[in-house]
């Protein structure tokens, strides 16, 4: 093998490696408006505050749309805990919804927004 | 999350980030090592464990971690090879536990190194008695070097006036039925030579063969499949 071959080779897979353990924060904060999740979350608080639980109905099943086709992309950057608590975090606030009860829906809410940010980091 | 492709991902990353750890960080072998090394290697192979299957935290600080540890082993490495005096500090220096037939009770509290352990490594070399041992060092890898006195040095051609001949480094020339044609140029020798040769010894085809080495003075040694 030739000698710049030799050092080319490590180099490379390492930046790989670097790039799937740390690609996700760039998938994260890159994705078009239909999958911008923290667009939804604010959408959410919107109808919640405003009582529309119709409509906040319909934009927790966008938002755990978005997040399914979201996890492929950051699953190899994130922990386990931390998406699994965004999955708890939206079947909880859908359950709040279901209820009509407004403090809990806000809480739920306030900590799937929470973990979202904690991904980036 | 698909938790079987996150591991499968995981631990090709840090399979191959130890292979390239372990290609910069030299040759050196097993037996060779301090303990220190020793522990080195388990910590960075735990390290390495967590990243590929933990799937409670993420991959990247475990990664870090298994760099920096690899890094910090390479930086003292280079260290130690560029200054003797750093090497002597870091590594340490062999002891010298018998020199010329007595024991150095001092140097080996100093090492924590007991006598059962030295007569231990003695019988481990062969010597039982040690009235034959003339200098004993304990290594930096914990390993006894044992000189023993002149007169139960064993004899050497050099002691009997004999020239022994070299036989040099053997070179494969078939293995496993098939000739290596590189190997047959690089003996001065061809193919119809060493069928000939094969012939004599009353093989008929090289298919036969499982291996055949040439030493340097040009005998041929053979190993066929049929085993009598």
């Amino acid at each position: 093998m030739k000698k710049w071959a030799s050092y080319l080779i490590p180099i490379i897979s390492l930046v790989i490696f670097v790039f799937i353990m740390e690609g996700g924060c760039y998938f994260i904060s890159s994705r078009s408006d239909k999958d911008a999740i923290p667009q939804y979350i604010n959408q959410i608080e919107i109808d919640l505050n405003s009582e529309r639980w119709d409509n906040a109905r319909e934009d927790v099943n966008r938002l755990d749309l978005a997040w399914k086709k979201a996890i492929p992309r950051i699953q190899f950057h994130a922990e386990m805990d931390a998406i699994d608590g965004i999955k708890e975090d939206i079947a909880r606030l859908n359950g709040a919804i279901d209820a009509k009860d407004l403090g809990i829906s806000l809480a739920e809410l306030a900590e799937l927004a929470e973990h979202w940010e904690n991904l980036k980091s | 999350m698909n938790e079987g492709i996150v591991v499968l991902v995981r631990s090709i990353i840090g399979f191959f980030t130890l292979l390239i750890m372990a290609r910069i960080l030299g040759k050196q072998q097993i037996s060779q090592l301090t303990f220190f090394d020793y522990v080195l290697g388990i910590t960075i192979g735990s390290i390495a464990a967590t990243l590929s299957v933990d799937l409670s935290s993420r991959a990247w600080p475990h990664w870090v971690g298994l760099m920096v540890w690899a890094l910090i082993v390479w930086a003292l490495q280079w260290f130690t090879l560029k200054y003797r005096s750093a090497a002597k500090y870091i590594v340490g220096e062999p002891t010298v536990v018998i020199m010329n037939g007595q024991i150095m009770e001092d140097a080996m509290r100093t090492i924590r190194y007991t006598l059962g352990d030295i007569l231990e490594q003695l019988r481990d070399k062969g010597i039982f008695d040690l009235k034959q041992v003339g200098f004993a060092i304990v290594e930096t890898n914990g390993k006894l070097s044992v000189l023993l006195k002149p007169e139960f040095l064993p004899v050497t051609p050099q002691d009997l006036k004999l020239t022994p001949q070299t036989s040099g480094l053997s070179t494969e020339l078939v293995y496993d039925g098939v000739i290596i044609e590189e190997n047959l140029k690089q003996s001065n020798v061809d193919q119809l030579w060493l069928e000939k040769e094969l012939k004599k010894k009353g093989i008929a085809n090289i298919s036969e063969v499982f291996l055949a080495v040439i030493d340097g003075s040009g005998n041929l040694y053979v190993d066929t499949y049929k085993d009598n």
